[in-house]
């Protein structure tokens, strides 16, 4: 028992790869949120190409409702099932332009207004990989099997979200949150993977940078 | 030895070409639209969207081939939708059983395609769908007024899912784009309709 906990501590440093995060805020106008108010935060559409993935949004509305309370979180889901179809990929407005168009709709407006929902986060950016290498093989047989070799890649996870004011129409801020990590995989008769949570660390740092920006 | 020849015959054709087989039960909100309690509406569906059983033909001996049943799911997407937008609706089994002014609007609904693209076929992770409607519009003489194409379109990226459930969560998608498009149509076209009435 003794020598299986060192064991265990070994590994679980050796699997959490490096990653390295960089994060940027830029404010375009001056903004407040209350008590009660809410916040939404919807992926571009990939009607337009964006690749935002299901489980990223996933995150990143489990994450906010889980480190703050100082406004409410709308999930995404919820949000479109309530103002369906005004904010469905092929529907939603794609840039701040497009939102006196739905937002000029009263039974809109009232909605909003009911929920208090203050601001619209807009996201998009995708996880890549870049580049990978490297050569891993698996035999099995009567006797048994084992895997040899060694293969890595490059992820980069870079999200953006644009901050929507909905009662003034207007963008009141960008911010996002750039990963990237390696990724390794050494076989000698068992994988170990060694894997770099870009995704998971992009979700985190965008959560950290939405909530700084209400706390201001 | 004979068992065995008989085991092998099976399995190879059992391996030639295999069928997946999926049921769909898709259901949307409610849209967040005004209701109009003046215009009456008829609805009338072509049999390919009040039960619909999609079946593929494969192009090459080694591809899936697919068993979609739709069961009543399109209807239950266009009802919701008119059913939003319209107070006074009822339903008719054929355009053939109307009469003048049984009401203001008669809206005949038609699949003209459903399409599909799957990993396979692409040769990228995701599957892909389409559905285009046509929606002939009658005035109360029953004489043609518009004629509408409806589209919808989906993808699910196969991820974690197996392959029937990205197949159905495309399908999934394309049906609440359906109903989406349509609100916008009617959202249009709005004003025109409700002077049909007056």
């Amino acid at each position: 028992m003794p020598i299986r906990l060192p064991i265990l501590i070994f590994f679980s440093l050796l699997i959490t790869s490096c990653s390295t995060t960089r994060i940027d805020q830029e404010v375009n106008a001056a903004y407040s949120i209350k008590d009660g108010e809410s916040i939404v935060v919807l992926s571009d559409s990939y009607h337009t190409g964006n690749k935002t993935e299901n489980d990223f949004m996933d995150c990143l509305n489990r994450s906010l409702s889980k480190k703050q309370d100082q406004f409410n979180i709308i999930s995404t889901t919820e949000f479109q099932n309530i103002f369906y179809p005004w904010f469905e990929p092929s529907t939603a407005p794609q840039n701040i332009e497009d939102l006196p168009k739905v937002l000029g709709k009263q039974i809109i407006k009232d909605k909003l207004d009911e929920l208090e929902i203050k601001y619209l986060v807009k996201v998009t950016g995708e996880t890549k990989t870049n580049a990978s290498s490297g050569a891993l093989s698996c035999a099995a047989g009567p006797g048994g099997g084992g895997c040899f070799g060694f293969a890595w890649w490059d992820d980069t996870s870079s999200y953006e979200a644009s901050v929507w004011d909905l009662s003034q129409e207007t963008s009141v801020g960008n911010l996002s949150a750039n990963v990237s990590g390696t990724s390794v995989i050494p076989a000698i008769v068992i994988p170990i993977p060694i894997l770099a949570r870009t995704q998971s660390n992009a979700c985190e740092g965008l959560t950290q940078q939405i909530v700084g920006f209400f706390s201001q | 030895m004979k068992l065995k020849t008989y085991n092998l015959l099976i399995l190879i054709l059992i391996s030639g070409c295999t069928s997946q087989s999926i049921t769909i039960s898709s259901l949307i909100p409610s849209p967040l639209v005004d209701k109009n309690q003046n215009i009456s509406v008829i609805t009338v569906y072509e049999d390919e969207i009040k039960n619909y059983l999609f079946e593929s033909t494969p192009l090459e001996t080694t591809d899936f081939t697919w068993e979609i049943d739709f069961q009543d799911a399109q209807k239950k997407i266009f009802n919701t939708i008119f059913n939003s937008f319209f107070s006074n609706i009822a339903e008719r089994e054929s355009f053939d059983s109307l009469m003048n002014n049984e009401a203001d609007i008669v809206m005949a609904v038609d699949l003209d395609k459903f399409e599909y693209l799957t990993p396979q076929l692409a040769s990228n992770d995701k599957f892909s769908i389409w559905f285009k409607y046509k929606i002939r519009l009658y005035d109360s003489e029953l004489a043609l007024i518009q004629n509408w194409d409806i589209t919808g379109y989906g993808e699910q990226a196969t991820g974690s899912f197996d392959g029937d459930q990205s197949m159905a969560n495309a399908i999934n998608i394309a049906l609440r784009d359906v109903g989406a498009n349509l609100t916008i149509q009617l959202e249009k076209e709005k004003n025109e309709l409700l002077d049909l009435v007056k």
